[in-house]
């Protein structure tokens, strides 16, 4: 059977990238020393003596790792996202953003900034803004009927507009001094932004979100084949969507309040993991984890490490994905009914 | 265990109504076990809707729909999907998923919430497979089988749902052919095993080979229902269609339908009544 | 009589009329010019243009914040608007005479970008244009300022040395003087003290310093930038070496070089980047942190150090040196706040504004 070994090799991968990106950084550390100290960690020996515990402590453990666990978890919760709402609304052009929570949490975000002095406000209202903004999709859905599918569509585009529009109200209302330069660079998006504090607590939901998503992949294929083919087979189709939304959103919004806004990861990875290991998203969805995460642990070591100064994340995700995406494009033709 | 010509479903009286335009007028039909009952009409007539109005996908404004004598919008949906089974039309679908995943969907309505397929599934999935004799195609992606070979997946996929009662919606539409007859052949050798069908037609000739019961819904009223032989008739069919037809019986009971239009320039005086024709052997 | 009379009668009536007509014109026209003011000057402004004033200049509009600032410290009165909206903690530590002074706008980088309908509305005599090098901006704002009619005077600094002879060259102009030269005088003191004690901190190891900006501590200025001007100027150095990419600056460091780095004094912008600094384990190793050397910046109603890099720095120069040479500098810095805000603000401050004014 194909699933357990495609899933564990990358379960593997991510957990070697994992480590490797534990070990790299601009403050320099030799090897040997990196080894003694986990090496003093796990077994709980005495390290040697001229080995700096508390500083490599302080740097492998509160600085790299919340910021390696924050690329692994953004990167597999948008692909999660994306590739949930590529099924379920049958449309190869769609992306976390679709129903605009990225552009609601963005909002949340920077009016949090504008209003709020306690960081842990702004990331309340980053949170709750991004479920808005999912409602006021939905809603915009429910008001007319039929159609479902398309009308959800619509109602995210709609929100989405809105919310970007508000969010130019808040930029103007902004002191041009210090919020609205922070507004500006925080919605760029960027894993340095991630502190532990926020990682460690936002970890839990995701996790448990993706858990639950991976168990009703099955329901994603079924859905995919049509709404009325699946109602027929007994599926509770309004619900199960409802529920991915809400789970799909949930991370999605996690996200911003994590990094601020990322974009084109959850568009091309679903696609990537597709033409890798085909459509069936009971193998798909998992994989579209990993591989989301493994992906953005690279592209977050590429811009901490590259050059002098950070490059913004947005950037890096486009160069790197969008070459690799045509590049796997070419070699496997799996994927999308053709 | 239902006994033959049991009914099964019972529709009466049902109206149903897209915001304010109604597309099927106090509709009343009864369906017993063995049936093969084709549906005739045309476009926009409400065929398609009729038929989700008796899967209990779509809720008529007036009028009820028992399934086994309770109200089909009270029963679970999974044990609805246990015994009635839903074959659209074979569309080419968004996603290459294989033909054996495509057939294992039918296995849902025995699964819990949070599902996976057994061995016992896989082995009622192949079964079926094998018996509508496309087991080979199990691994391919579905996205790649012909029209005929898709139709065949999703009518192994409705057995395996382990449901008696199959609604097919205009199944043999962008059907070569070849494929066409032997999809018919198909339920009619279902029929013979107890199997129960409800399926839409544009062809009058699909009816009357398949035999039994036709009924016609025209502007979203019944306007026949029993026999096929006594049901379409070249008035009902332009009644229907607008469509000169004569049907004409050959060779006893074998019926077909010759148009008007198409055969002005020969002499046969198309009459309705038995022609006795000498079928040419086939060499092969 | 009858023939020539009227061959001359036809020639001579236009001309009579031409010239009656010309006549009154210039007559016209020397009655308005006696009638129109005639008060204006011409002075050379900081860049060498000559520009014509008039002679009493009542407003002044200044495009951006440093400038706005140091024609607030010449005189409250003469401002005709604000670049930015005031924010109630700052009003109280402003004259009530430019509490309720439109917002203007101006033109510094982002937002806020001016309404040329309003600056008319305002009606200043003068447009102060603060030059930078970036010189797009400037030919579009001097595009637009010469529509409107307004005369526009640029001044131009480069760092803090220029500020004395920026007072002075306001003080010229706004016929301020005295007030100017008293302005320029403790600022010219202020640099001579701290190179002073920059000279005699030599002897030890240079300070480094970091200087944290944005919300989490991490955006920076680069050592090569006029910004943080201050810290060179008092001896110290700035731990971040990059060329400056552009004039807003707000460079992006990780907590790795910071933490490679080592800084041993921080200074701070924003409130919750203190708080986090102080508190976050991650920043507890670094030796500014250990040795409880994180201030934050002061920037009640202007901000002594950066954003906008002004005249404050006079004070913000002495505060500066008080957190890095406590024993060098011993200096008040209460009573130091109290007279510099009495002398360029105009306002009387009691304890406890001071004390809160220092906390940042």
């Amino acid at each position: 059977m194909r699933r357990p070994a495609v899933v564990t090799l990358l379960t593997i991968l991510l957990a070697v990238g994992a480590v490797v990106s534990l070990t790299l950084g601009k403050y320099p550390v030799a090897l040997r020393d990196t080894l003694l100290f986990f090496t003093a960690k796990v077994t709980g020996c005495r390290p040697p003596a001229g080995l700096d515990m508390a500083l490599l402590e302080n740097l492998f453990f509160s600085i790299r790792l919340p910021r390696v666990v924050a690329a692994i978890l953004v990167g597999s919760s948008l692909s999660v996202a994306g590739a949930a709402f590529q099924a379920m609304f049958i449309n190869p052009l769609v992306s976390p953003s679709l129903l605009g929570v990225l552009a609601g949490a963005s909002f949340g975000a920077a009016l949090g900034m504008l209003l709020f002095e306690n960081w842990l406000a702004v990331q309340a209202s980053t949170f709750v803004f991004g479920f808005i903004s999912v409602l006021v999709a939905v809603g915009i859905a429910r008001m007319f009927r039929g159609g479902a599918v398309l009308l959800l569509i619509l109602g995210g585009v709609i929100s989405g507009a809105l919310f970007t529009s508000l969010l130019s109200v808040v930029k103007y209302c902004a002191d041009p001094y210090d919020k609205l330069p922070a507004i500006v660079y925080w919605l760029m998006g960027g894993l340095s932004y991630a502190d532990a504090g926020t990682v460690w607590f936002a970890a839990v939901p995701m996790v448990i979100s993706m858990m639950l998503i991976i168990s009703m992949s099955g329901y994603l294929n079924v859905l995919s084949m049509g709404d009325e083919e699946a109602r027929s087979l007994g599926i509770p189709v309004e619900r199960i969507r409802l529920v991915m939304i809400f789970l799909a959103s949930l991370v999605s919004s996690l996200t911003v309040v994590i990094a601020g806004m990322i974009g084109w990861v959850g568009l091309i990875i679903p696609h990537i993991t597709r033409m890798l290991v085909g459509p069936d998203n009971r193998v798909l969805i998992p994989s579209s984890i990993l591989i989301g995460a493994i992906y953005l642990l690279l592209v977050d070591n590429l811009c901490r490490l590259l050059f002098e100064t950070e490059i913004p994340i947005g950037i890096v995700t486009s160069l790197v994905g969008i070459p690799f995406f045509v590049f796997v494009m070419r070699r496997a033709r799996r994927g999308w009914g053709s | 265990m239902t006994a033959r010509g049991m009914t099964l479903i019972e529709a009466r009286d049902v109206t149903f109504a897209y915001d304010s335009r109604p597309v099927l007028r106090d509709v009343s039909l009864t369906v017993r076990r063995g049936e093969v009952i084709s549906l005739l009409g045309p476009n926009g007539s409400g065929k398609s809707t009729l038929l989700k109005v008796l899967l209990g996908l779509l809720r008529p404004s007036r009028g009820s729909v028992r399934l086994k004598g309770t109200e089909i919008g009270r029963i679970d949906a999974r044990a609805v999907a246990r015994q009635i089974a839903y074959v659209p039309q074979s569309h080419r679908g968004a996603f290459s998923y294989k033909v054996i995943d495509v057939v294992l969907m039918g296995r849902l309505p025995h699964k819990p919430f949070f599902f996976s397929y057994s061995g016992k599934d896989r082995d009622i999935a192949h079964e079926k497979m094998a018996r509508l004799s496309i087991a080979h195609l199990a691994e391919r992606p579905y996205t790649e089988l012909s029209g005929g070979e898709r139709q065949l997946t999703l009518i192994a996929r409705a057995m395996a749902q382990g449901a008696e009662i199959f609604v097919l919606d205009e199944p043999a539409a962008g059907l070569d052919y070849g494929n066409q007859l032997r999809l018919l052949e198909e339920i009619i050798k279902l029929a013979r095993e107890g199997y129960t069908f409800i399926k839409s037609t544009h062809s009058p000739e699909h009816a009357f080979w398949l035999g039994d019961r036709s009924v016609m819904i025209k502007e979203g009223a019944v306007i026949g229902d029993g026999k096929t032989a006594s049901v379409v008739t070249n008035e009902s069919l332009f009644a229907l269609y607008q469509a000169r037809v004569s049907v004409v019986r050959i060779n006893g009971s074998f019926r077909v339908c010759v148009p008007h239009a198409i055969d002005s320039h020969t002499k046969m005086t198309v009459t309705g009544e038995e022609e006795k024709i000498v079928f040419l052997p086939l060499t092969l | 009589m009858t023939g020539l009379d009227k061959r001359m009668q036809r020639h001579l009536y236009p001309v009579t009329a031409v010239m009656t007509k010309a006549m009154l014109w210039m007559a016209c026209l020397s009655l308005l010019l006696m009638v129109m003011p005639v008060e204006a000057r011409q002075i050379v402004d900081m860049t060498g243009r000559k520009v014509e004033v008039p002679d009493r200049i009542r407003k002044v509009y200044a495009t951006s914040p440093p400038a706005t600032q140091m024609i607030y410290a010449v005189d409250p009165g003469l401002l005709s608007g604000w670049n930015a909206p005031l924010k109630d903690r700052e009003k109280r530590y402003l004259s009530p005479l430019v509490h309720d002074l439109p917002v203007l706008g101006g033109y510094f980088g982002q937002g806020r970008v001016a309404n040329i309908e309003t600056i008319i509305k305002a009606g200043p005599d003068v447009v102060i244009m603060w030059v930078r090098r970036d010189s797009a901006l400037n030919r579009r704002m001097e595009a637009d300022m010469k529509k409107a009619g307004f005369p526009l005077v640029f001044m131009a600094i480069d760092g803090m040395a220029d500020y004395g002879r920026g007072f002075r060259f306001l003080g010229k102009l706004l016929d301020r003087e005295e007030r100017a030269e008293k302005l320029a005088d403790y600022g010219e003191r202020a640099l001579k003290e701290a190179a002073a004690v920059a000279r005699s901190a030599s002897t030890r190891k240079t300070v480094s310093v970091y200087y944290a900006q944005g919300l989490d501590g991490l955006f920076t200025e680069c050592h090569t930038s006029r910004r943080t001007e201050v810290i060179g100027l008092a001896g110290a150095g700035n731990v971040c070496l990059c060329r400056t990419r552009n004039d807003y600056g707000m460079e992006r460091v990780s907590m790795e070089e910071v933490l490679l780095a080592d800084p041993d004094v921080i200074f701070v912008q924003e409130r919750q980047a203190y708080d986090r600094i102080r508190r976050d384990r991650a920043w507890r190793r670094i030796g500014a942190v250990r040795d409880g050397r994180v201030f934050v910046i002061p920037k009640t109603p202007f901000n002594w150090f950066d954003r906008p890099a002004s005249h404050m720095r006079y004070i913000g120069i002495k505060w500066v040196m008080s957190c890095l040479y406590p024993d060098l500098y011993p200096i008040d810095m209460a009573r130091e706040t109290r007279l510099f805000y009495r002398l360029f603000l105009g306002v009387e401050l009691d304890d406890a504004q001071v004390r809160e004014i220092l906390a940042g």
